[in-house]
């Protein structure tokens, strides 16, 4: 691999002890997948930073790596870390768990992370054609093919190995000779999230490898876009859909492919496979809305909403509001939402906790990524609601909005 | 005696240990018990030459392969037919040597069932029998 003066000198230990393991493991990875040299980014987003997935091993590689004097050589923010400081009817996690989770989170910070969020494109919106180095499957997806910028679907470590070195290795969607479209699918007729979610997730089992040119998706709203991405990046290791009238420079894009297949994926098969997930309760229930983190027009708009309904006693459930912090909310608004059992967290993602831990039995979302990821990471039953069927659960009606 | 070819890929010393033969993928996260050294259906890997098609699963995999090392149960080398980001990033990171197998797995699955020993020679073959 061709490296720059600056990269030797890194490899060489010049840059310190960190610098010289992670520019070894990049080159390294980069070396295997075929490229040959580095390329800076301006934004790295770091996964698998969650207590309960590294366990004491990953704890132990990052305060390792932090113990040295290296910091982030680039922008860089993180995915949310376990939900340890929630709280679940009144069951908490254990001081230990928190200690180890605190400890993560600190080397991090110390490091020169900015933000503890799975959806950094809301934290710094990447412009087109820029060169990025991300983990977290939704979030590539999304700078990809909504923003036009270029990363690769990063591992765990080696996300943080990039952000302290500022680089990543030239291959894959950053050349643009891979990112063209293989397959041409058409979706019609979406009616809500759940919908062009599932929609996502089913396009991602049939096409597990490669570049999608989705035709026809139901964009109303943003996050329609977003659950759709995350949906579509749980089922398939893809790291880019070509989005019709969406993604930067489509038209130029499906010039180059190769989507003379057509797919389309009919609305019964979609609606069949929500409505063989859905459930509206279980006992001891967490619903959750924020799997991706809910960006600050969804939070105000769900409180909105929320609010201009009434209370009523719910027991033997919560809802929690997951965002991060860079929405900023006022207190007297989260102490008026506590009183309809509804919490917000932010920096945290209950996908990665292990939620049987407070006693939860099951989950209801409208995420479909959260449905594949809770019952495997979080120990417990995961279902599927609608946003606003979920809200109703916790609200009283009858108000003239209803 | 038989000759697989291999390419180094993380290099280590020549040596020759048992060798281990998992026929199916391994998923890091999930298939590896870390305190004991052992891949769970496969048997003990610690200090022995792992034979593997391909690792799977979770990119927290990576972080697997460094606990093994640190806690003296990793294998002595990897030989593997597919060689993804995942598994590279936990060699390097666990100073484990990883080496791509250059024969069709097929053919190399069938030389080395029930063959107890082997030597990585020059980083460019595993020798058998």
């Amino acid at each position: 691999m061709y490296l720059t003066k600056e990269e030797e000198a890194m490899l060489n230990g010049e840059f310190g002890e960190a610098a010289e393991l992670a520019i070894k493991v990049v080159v390294k990875v980069g070396e295997v997948l075929g490229a040959t040299k580095l390329i800076s980014v301006v934004h790295a987003h770091i996964s698998g930073i969650s207590y309960f997935n590294i366990l004491d091993y990953g704890l132990e590689f990052i305060e390792h790596l932090g113990s040295t004097d290296a910091r982030f050589r680039t922008f860089t923010t993180a995915n949310p870390y376990a939900a340890i400081n929630a709280s679940f009817i009144g069951k908490h996690f254990s001081s230990e768990v928190i200690s180890k989770q605190v400890r993560v989170v600190n080397v991090l910070k110390r490091m020169g992370a900015r933000a503890f969020t799975c959806t950094p494109y809301y934290i710094r919106t990447p412009k087109e054609g820029e060169h990025l180095a991300w983990a977290e499957s939704n979030a590539v997806l999304y700078a990809n093919s909504v923003c036009g910028a270029k990363t690769n679907r990063e591992g765990g470590p080696l996300s943080l190995m990039e952000a302290i070195i500022g680089r990543t290795y030239f291959g894959g969607v950053h050349l643009d000779e891979n990112r063209v479209p293989e397959v041409t699918v058409t979706v019609n007729a979406l009616k809500n999230e759940l919908e062009v979610a599932a929609a996502g997730y089913i396009i991602g089992k049939y096409f597990p490898t490669t570049i999608p040119y989705v035709k026809g998706l139901n964009h109303d709203y943003e996050y329609y876009l977003k659950a759709f991405l995350a949906a579509f990046g749980s089922s398939s290791n893809s790291p880019m859909v070509i989005l019709e009238g969406i993604t930067p420079g489509y038209k130029r894009l499906l010039s180059r492919g190769r989507a003379c297949k057509n797919e389309n994926i009919p609305v019964a098969e979609i609606r069949e496979f929500i409505k063989e997930h859905t459930r509206d309760a279980c006992s001891r229930a967490l619903y959750v809305l924020g799997c991706p983190h809910l960006s600050e027009k969804e939070v105000h708009d769900i409180i909105n909403y929320v609010l201009s309904r009434g209370v009523i006693n719910t027991q033997d459930k919560e809802m929690w509001l997951i965002t991060s912090s860079s929405v900023k909310l006022s207190n007297d608004l989260k102490l008026k939402l506590l009183k309809y059992d509804i919490k917000v967290y932010e920096d945290v993602c209950p996908a990665v906790t292990k939620l049987s831990m407070i006693g939860v039995d099951c989950v209801i979302t409208d995420s479909v990524k959260a449905l594949h990821y809770i019952p495997k990471l979080a120990g417990v039953p995961a279902f599927l609601l609608d946003r606003v069927s979920i809200i109703k659960t916790f609200t009283r009606g009858g108000s003239l909005l209803d | 005696m038989i000759k697989l070819r291999i390419r180094p890929i993380v290099e280590g010393r020549e040596y020759c240990s048992e060798i281990v033969l998992s026929e199916k993928p391994v998923s890091l996260l999930g298939d590896v018990d870390v305190e004991g050294g052992i891949v769970r259906g496969v048997g003990e890997i610690s200090g022995k030459i792992l034979v593997v098609p391909a690792s799977v699963g979770s990119t927290v995999g990576s972080y697997v392969l460094y606990a093994l090392s640190r806690n003296g149960k990793a294998p002595i080398a990897i030989v593997t037919s597919s060689i993804d980001p995942i598994l590279a990033t936990g060699a390097v990171i666990g100073d484990i040597p990883l080496y791509r197998l250059l024969e069709p797995w097929d053919k190399a699955k069938n030389m080395l069932r029930g063959v107890k020993e082997g030597c990585i020679v020059k980083g460019e073959y595993l020798v058998v029998g």
